[in-house]
């Protein structure tokens, strides 16, 4: 796994790949989180709702809007190398990853002007 | 198609398991997407409160669109883990005791994830 991290001769493809990992086992670390989360489901309305303040608060946001980065990275990569794999974009696999990734941070910059608009006044 | 070990970087992982991977992924994308616009980004302050959760999982179509969510989440997770834990060495008779753990967890949690929507919308 060291070898994720080694710098030396990495090309962006490499970077991408690397950063398509991380952000996949960040993810399935999440999915445990919100399974643990959503148990307040089962006590009733005062826990979930007592939960879902907790989660309004501007450090909770703050890490959905971290999470969001990672799901919208992890996924736009995710179609990249599953259009590579069928030969689609293959010459022009820069153009493809830099036009995904603008399009990931636009989504995230609205999102993130539409998470923080929830914060109670 | 290319060969996609090229892509993933993984020793030993066969193309189904990536095929199925990449499926489950582009799946995940519309999924993700409509759970997010769901659950996050509608009701009150976007965050659903208690009712808004129950009277939305009443809704057969939002039921059968979390229940398959749940299933493609847990198994695009653990595909990838298996996948990571594969190309950094585990092989052989530990392969199997990883794919038969991965497979009783991600069951788990499934069935967790079946009961409580289940506890949820008899209420």
């Amino acid at each position: 796994m060291a070898g994720w991290f080694d710098a030396r001769r990495r090309r962006l493809g490499m970077w991408a790949f690397v950063l398509n990992r991380i952000t996949g086992l960040l993810l399935t670390l999440y999915l445990f989180v919100h399974f643990a989360a959503i148990s307040a489901l089962y006590l009733g309305e005062g826990a979930w709702d007592g939960t879902m303040r907790l989660f309004r608060t501007p450090p909770f946001l703050a890490f959905d809007i971290l999470l969001l980065a990672a799901l919208l990275y992890h996924g736009l990569n995710g179609i990249r190398l599953s259009l590579l794999a069928i030969n689609v974009g293959v010459p022009r696999q820069k153009t493809v990853f830099w036009s995904l990734m603008t399009t990931g941070a636009l989504v995230l910059a609205y999102c993130a002007l539409r998470i923080f608009r929830v914060l109670p006044s | 198609m290319k060969d996609v070990s090229v892509l993933t970087g993984s020793r030993g992982y066969s193309s189904w398991a990536w095929i199925l991977q990449a499926a489950s992924g582009i799946v995940l994308v519309v999924l993700v997407t409509l759970h997010m616009a769901a659950q996050h980004f509608s009701g009150q302050q976007g965050i659903l409160g208690y009712r808004e959760v129950v009277a939305y999982l009443r809704n057969p179509v939002a039921f059968v669109v979390e229940t398959v969510f749940a299933a493609t989440v847990i198994f695009h997770a653990f595909a990838g883990l298996r996948a990571i834990l594969i190309d950094l060495g585990v092989s052989g008779d530990a392969e199997r005791r990883l794919s038969l753990g991965l497979t009783v967890l991600g069951g788990a949690m499934f069935l967790y994830s079946l009961v409580l929507t289940l506890v949820v919308v008899t209420r």
